[in-house]
């Protein structure tokens, strides 16, 4: 906006005798609010429509022949103001009086009291006598939920829970029913919410209408002690979170925090997920597994035994049998210390982490080939797009809040193309592209091309001209079997024509069957369409674990196995040698295939629970059992644990200090805010790192981070500019930093268009459930009380010909194997497809897969070659 | 002249409902006319003309024509307001009864004039026969070329659907029947932005009531001089009032704007029915201020006020009460219809209606207290002038009204502890 | 849930307007002519059928008297009893269907033919008292002709 523009949206106004100068559009009310003139309000709420609809911000403007409404007025030049006279008073108390008069006055019960804006008002503007004759109006307190209280006679219809959730969350789960004094607000059963559960309604409520049953009748706002600014670490969006502490120490709430992030949103993970912490089954001693058993022991003698025995198998069978799992929900000073520990205390570059499914691959190619500075986009601004396009991916579930985003953008206009299955966009498409999975990267090629038709790449990229001079395409002729080539255009034109694109991937493409050959397609896309790129991390610290060398081929800073200079630097602070850069390190499923075949003896597993969470879990599960050694570092006794031989008690991100870098690449902070058993996990690194000769004597979490920013250069900019208070990405000036230089020609291979590989039966599609995404909301009793049945979902016509009623228990059979599940019959899915509900509860599931490593990213590629079903007796 | 190329209903009777029946009494000469003139000249026509919207808001018409057909955003939409709800109010049912052509044709002129390809007529739930008939309707004059792609060579398209309302009061206010047509629950919208500007799916909207359509085709055919001389200069033209209650001929009278209150009673509708004497008037539907015998020389358009009260026109709806009637429990069911119809979007019209409700409930039922007519009046001034649109306000303005011109009925009811007129609640 | 033919009546309405949410009240009004009335299980198939969220269609068909959300009576009738029709005492026939039908306002009668509602003005206000049954009006109604015109309904 030029600055014409600029001084014609300069609005002079006169509120309360004084002039203000306010920047428009924007509604009397905001621009009060802006000069710290609060003017009561019941239903006004940033960021969303205003209403009008309370009366309370009711103000008098000069040449207006009655009183107006602030929220919904806009600001004009030359306007004049008056915000509390005794008319307005008048007025306010009336407004109070109608919304007391049909309200129970039951204060002394409300967990509201104390922070209750119907109380507060009332006080200010004395809505003190009674003088309702009549039967006020009743309606018993719904407790139906299982997470969220609604008692509609404490509501004064302000609708702010019903906006938010739609126009906000975009869930609309919510709404006013009936009319007119019989109005309530209800989700759509009536009882049970059955919602997204990201808790904006309650948050915007008022009064005490719509409240957590989280801390019913044990939350008195007056109580709240300390608090602290921390970040959610339920996944890579890290999420600004607000930690109550009561007096006592214990928690009280967590709220969304207005971050730059999340600005005030979060999801049901983040809002109700956080009871996992005071859970009975969390570890609360080291155990050491004697005769068979897994007993308690002290930390010394656990730490110890840890020590020896790695020492052990490091000098009988070389560096080479040991490995170890890094942990995108640890911090970086966690997974900094357990690459340290395993390269310079253990001669080993056998880590590698989840990250390998996702994250690892994509930021590497995608991230080579544009600039690592063009992968990473702020979550917030994702709303401002003009088109989006998800490649098989649900943000919705993967990144709750940039899901939501996403439906904001759509809502303000924006185009939003689904490619590939997106159910928590269903409300908030323009087009759906669903081809069949054995052509649906093709498919995404066929719209390069139909990108290209029309649209030149600019820019001066030579690798990105390079690659699209040599990378081969189908014409969207060639897929026309697979998606109409007039689909596939009309997207085409679509987002070659609008200006600020987005484009959104996540574990999918990193673990395409069509291997390297989708990620580059992905990344030439973004290219010609100049777009915003999100890529979806699915832990709060992959980058972080990335950037501190916990892959087999990087160092921390990050910096390349190969790179001489940062070799010496490193080996020089640490006073240690490295690992050979000739020592070619185990990726993710390389470690535990090497552990099946027994060259891999000892595994260290931090934060992870593979038996769970990888492909062919029954074989992950085999290879470990026949591990000399595994340790695992974890806050439950996971399966894995279950298999360990020495278990250690860590701490939650709710008691312990550290650092997270989001998928935006922003350094985040959590915070202690509750005590807790167990040892952070940078301490028991520390600690073993000492006892493996190496030299540590690191006394707090910052400690360890100074370290890093020794080894980082970017990490030391990141923290400077996190000081100053500014909004900090990595890295911050652009370009690629000191990350492994893509080499093209390692990616040559790849370059022609995949065969497409035949299947038999219909294709297997994972949806991720958004409450259960992991061991820690297993444990969260609010989110197992929401969750829903895993489910088969088919289309009628499937259903049909294997003579499938709704809610039919079916056994799905692969060639690993096979699994009881519900049917969920659902006409409007795409032909030939069964959606299983990816519940981390059901591990059957995953099971059911086999892997292929995906060349040059080692990402494993899930697949079955036969699938089948049966109706269950 | 024929009557049907100058009056909205030109035979009380007889139902024009074949499109020959209308095209030989001179039907679609306006829309011809247009076509050959253009655009501008219909626009100028309205506003020389000066017709005011017949909605009730007497908004003057040419402005706002013109208005959608300057906006450049595209598409744009056109929108008949048949959602005629204000209890006493019948007249735009009688014209979709009795000459639906018209209409039609009102329509087709102003989708030729602010260029809108799609129009809907928005009609009442609890008219259904006409549903049936409108569909007909616009079929032949699609078939016939009036409206469709390219109607009458004119390069303009006009698509015509018939939306069914589903019982619901508010929608008839001009936002709400917009929200409701997008398929949200019909609570009205902030303004500005101005529905000719951000209307129907944020589009340039012209929404304009059935008889205001319906004047336009007289305009163009008697022109904009003669049809100005109809009725008073500020509000010219003919006007249908619908008149019910006690009077002797109730039903739609077709008068020149700015027609005494008298006149229609006694003249047009055969004064009072069983030769009883007249205590009470509501000129223009139960919005409006009740009016007293003493106010009959009242003169029915936009801008005539009687003593006391505001606007008295409405929608036109006479309803006429004679010396039996009790005004409390008048006054007493249209605060209950004003308090089955608030929407609840405003915390005054949301409580405040049906507060009002009650307490003329217990008064009519004799267990009004001495303050209660304080209380009233205090809850009505809190609501008037608070509420989000004109609902609220209506409600305070007539039971406020009441208790104005009717006092002495509340303080019989309240001393007496019970109706003095039996009253049946 | 849906009958197919009501599914592609819906279908049909979808045409007349630019976006899906506007065909919801012509939806609604097939669907409950289809089942009798509108249960979750009818909003749910019209939210689906118009891609629209569940809880959006149930706010909408609940601020409209003409959509019923329980079974009711075979008919609906709906007496006016607003001013111009309480001219007419309207109020009187109110007794007349309690006494011959069993009929009370908001309710069903025993036998299941009829549920009242005390309607607002259907704007049939010359011809007083009216009511609605169904989609029929019935105009200038005196006790006699109530219990007659009420009788032609099974």
């Amino acid at each position: 906006m030029n600055n014409m523009n600029n001084m014609k949206n300069m609005i002079t106004l006169t509120i309360n005798g004084k002039k203000f100068e306010v920047k428009g559009p924007v509604k009397v009310l905001e621009a009060a609010l802006q000069n710290n003139i609060h003017i009561p309000t019941m239903c006004y709420y940033p960021k969303i429509e205003s209403f009008g609809g309370c009366r309370m911000c009711l103000v008098r403007v000069e040449g207006m022949y009655r009183l107006q409404a602030s929220c919904s007025l806009n600001a004009e030049d030359g306007m004049v103001v008056e915000t509390e006279t005794p008319e307005i008073h008048v007025a306010r108390k009336a407004m109070l009086e109608f919304m007391l008069i049909n309200h129970p006055l039951d204060c002394p019960t409300c967990d509201k009291a104390g922070e209750c804006d119907l109380q507060d008002f009332s006080v200010l503007y004395g809505a003190a006598e009674g003088r309702f004759h009549e039967r006020k109006r009743t309606e018993p307190e719904s407790t139906k939920d299982p997470l969220i209280v609604r008692n509609m006679e404490r509501c004064i219809m302000c609708t702010k829970c019903t906006r938010v959730c739609a126009e906000l969350q975009g869930a609309s789960a919510i709404n006013v029913i009936g009319r007119g004094k019989h109005t309530s607000i209800e989700p759509f059963s009536g009882s049970k919410f059955d919602c997204e559960y990201c808790g904006a309604c309650i948050i915007a409520c008022p009064v005490g209408s719509l409240m957590s049953k989280l801390h019913r009748h044990n939350y008195r706002p007056w109580d709240t002690g300390e608090q602290f600014d921390s970040t959610c670490s339920y996944c890579g969006v890290g999420c600004g979170i607000h930690m109550q502490i009561r007096e006592d120490g214990t928690l009280q709430r967590l709220i969304p925090a207005e971050s730059e992030v999340n600005q005030g949103l979060l999801c049901a993970r983040g809002f109700f997920g956080y009871e996992y912490i005071s859970s009975p089954s969390r570890l609360t001693s080291p155990l050491i597994r004697k005769d068979g058993k897994l007993v308690p022991v002290s930390w010394q003698e656990a730490l110890k035994y840890v020590a020896s025995r790695l020492k052990e198998i490091r000098d009988a069978s070389g560096g080479k049998s040991l490995a170890a799992l890094a942990s995108p929900k640890c911090t970086i000073e966690d997974n900094y210390l357990l690459q340290k520990l395993m390269r310079a205390g253990l001669g080993s570059n056998n880590i590698d982490s989840s990250a390998r499914m996702g994250l690892a691959g994509l930021r590497r190619i995608v991230g080579g080939l544009l600039g690592h500075a063009r992968t990473v986009s702020y979550v917030s601004e994702m709303a401002q797009s003009d088109a989006v396009l998800t490649v098989c991916s649900d943000p919705v579930t993967e990144a709750p809040v940039l899901g939501v985003r996403v439906r904001n953008a759509y809502d303000s206009g924006a185009a939003v193309i689904t490619f590939g299955h997106a159910p928590g966009l269903r409300h908030h498409r323009s087009v759906t592209m669903q081809p069949r999975l054995k052509e649906q990267w093709h498919v995404l090629g066929a719209l390069l091309s139909a990108v290209l038709e029309i649209k030149k790449p600019s820019g001066s990229r030579e690798m990105m001209q390079e690659l699209l001079g040599t990378l081969m395409l189908p014409t969207p002729e060639d897929m026309d079997d697979a998606m109409p080539r007039e689909v596939v255009r009309k997207v085409a034109e679509t987002l070659a024509t609008s200006a600020n694109v987005s484009l959104v991937a996540g574990r999918e493409l990193a673990c395409s069957l069509a291997g390297p050959w989708s990620i580059m397609v992905f990344a030439a896309l973004a290219h010609v369409l100049e777009a915003k790129v999100y890529l979806i991390s699915e832990g709060p610290n992959e980058h972080g674990l990335l950037d501190m060398g916990c892959e087999p081929d990087m160092l921390p800073g990050p910096a390349p196995m190969t790179d001489a200079g940062a070799r010496r630097m490193i080996e020089g602070l640490w006073d240690a040698r490295l690992p050979s850069e000739k020592e070619k390190g185990l990726s993710l499923m390389e470690i535990f295939e090497a552990a099946g075949a027994g060259d891999v003896k000892g595994l260290y597993v931090m934060g992870e629970n593979p038996a769970r969470s990888l492909p062919d879990s029954g074989f992950v599960t085999d290879a470990l059992a026949k591990l000399d050694l595994l340790v695992v570092q974890d806050i439950f006794m996971t399966e894995t644990a279950e298999l360990a031989h020495v278990v250690l008690p860590a701490k939650t991100w709710i008691e312990r200090k550290g650092t997270y870098i989001n998928m935006e690449r922003r350094l985040l902070g959590i915070d202690a805010g509750v005590g807790a058993e167990g040892k952070e996990d940078w301490s028991i690194l520390s600690e073993l790192c000492e006892a493996l000769g190496l030299k540590a004597g690191y006394k707090r979490s910052d400690d360890v981070f100074s370290e890093v920013m020794k080894v980082s250069p970017y990490y030391c900019e990141l923290h400077a500019s996190n000081i100053r208070g500014e909004t900090c990405k990595w890295p911050a000036e652009g370009g690629d930093g000191h990350e492994a230089i893509l080499d093209l020609k390692a990616l040559r291979p790849y370059l022609d268009i995949p065969p497409v590989v035949e299947g038999d039966g219909f294709d297997i599609v994972l949806e991720k459930p958004l409450f259960l995404n992991g061991t820690t909301a297993l444990h969260s009793d609010a989110l197992l009380r929401i969750s829903k049945e895993p489910l088969a979902r088919m289309n009628t016509a499937l259903a049909d010909s294997y003579k499938i009623r709704p809610g039919d228990t079916l056994r799905f059979f692969s060639e690993r194997g096979e699994i009881e599940i519900k049917a969920h019959i659902d006409p409007y899915l795409p032909d030939n497809t069964v959606y299983l509900t990816d519940t981390q509860e059901s591990a059957g599931i995953l099971k059911y897969f086999r892997y292929n490593k995906m060349p040059f990213t080692n990402a494993p590629c899930k697949y079955t070659q036969k699938t089948g079903l049966k109706r269950g007796e | 002249m024929s009557k049907l190329i100058d009056r909205i209903i030109p035979d009380p009777v007889r139902c024009i409902t074949g499109i020959s029946a209308y095209e030989a009494e001179g039907g679609f000469r306006a829309l011809k006319k247009a076509a050959r003139a253009g655009p501008d000249f219909v626009i100028e026509e309205i506003v020389r003309a000066g017709l005011r919207g017949r909605g009730g808001a007497g908004f003057p018409t040419g402005r706002k024509w013109a208005a959608v057909a300057e906006d450049t955003a595209t598409p744009k939409y056109i929108i008949c307001n048949a959602d005629e709800g204000e209890p006493g109010t019948f007249k735009d049912r009688l014209i979709l009864e009795k000459n639906p052509f018209l209409l039609i044709e009102g329509m087709a002129l102003a989708a030729f004039t602010v260029k809108a390809g799609v129009g809907y007529i928005y009609l009442r739930g609890e008219y259904p026969a006409l549903f049936h008939l409108l569909e007909d309707v616009i079929a032949q004059c699609r078939k016939k070329g009036y409206i469709g792609p390219d109607f009458m060579g004119t390069g303009a398209d006009l698509e015509l659907y018939v939306h069914r309302g589903a019982g619901a009061y508010i929608c008839g206010e001009e936002t709400a029947m917009i929200e409701s047509l997008e398929g949200k629950r019909g609570q009205p919208r902030s303004r500005p932005p101005y529905t000719v500007n951000y209307g129907y799916m944020g589009k340039p909207t012209l929404a304009s009531n059935v008889e205001t359509f319906a004047n336009v085709p007289i305009i163009l055919n008697i022109g904009a001089e003669s049809y100005s001389k109809i009725g008073s200069p500020e509000s010219p033209g003919p006007k249908l009032f619908s008149v019910s209650g006690d009077v002797v001929r109730p039903g739609v009278y077709e008068l020149p704007m700015g027609v005494p209150l008298s006149e229609i009673i006694y003249e047009h509708c055969g004064g009072i029915k069983g030769g009883r004497a007249l205590k009470a008037v509501i000129p223009g539907g139960v919005s409006t201020a009740v009016l007293r015998s003493d106010d009959l020389a009242c003169r029915m358009d936009f801008t005539s006020k009687c003593e006391g009260s505001m606007g008295i026109i409405g929608s036109g709806a006479v309803i006429v009460f004679d010396e039996e009637t009790c005004m409390v429990h008048t006054a007493y069911r249209i605060a209950k219809f004003f308090a089955h119809e608030s929407c609840g979007k405003c915390t005054p019209c949301r409580e405040g209606t049906d507060w009002i409700r009650a307490i003329l409930l217990r008064m009519e039922q004799g267990l009004g207290v001495e303050d209660d007519i304080r209380l009233l009046r205090e809850v009505c001034g809190n609501i008037a002038g608070n509420s989000f649109c004109a609902l609220g306000d209506s409600a305070a303005i007539s039971t406020i009204g009441f208790l104005d011109k009717f006092g002495d009925e509340f303080e019989a009811h309240i001393k007496g502890k019970t109706c003095p007129f039996g009253g049946p609640v | 849930m849906l009958p197919a033919e009501a599914v592609s009546q819906i279908n049909n309405t979808l045409e007349k307007y630019p976006d899906s949410r506007s065909a919801l009240l012509p939806a609604l009004y097939i669907a409950q002519r289809h089942v009798g009335h509108l249960p979750l299980d009818a909003l749910h198939a019209v939210a689906t059928l118009l891609d629209l969220p569940d809880a959006h269609v149930r706010g909408v068909a609940s601020f409209h008297v003409m959509f019923r959300d329980s079974p009711g009576g075979r008919h609906l009738v709906q007496l006016c009893t607003n001013v111009s029709c309480m001219l007419a005492a309207s109020s009187g026939l109110l007794d007349v269907l309690k006494e011959h039908f069993g009929l009370r306002p908001g309710a069903t009668s025993p036998d299941n033919r009829f549920t009242l509602l005390e309607g607002e003005c259907i704007g049939e206000c010359e011809k007083v008292p009216a009511m609605l049954v169904d989609s029929d009006v019935h105009t200038g109604l005196t006790a006699e002709s109530i219990i007659e015109i009420l009788a032609r309904y099974e």
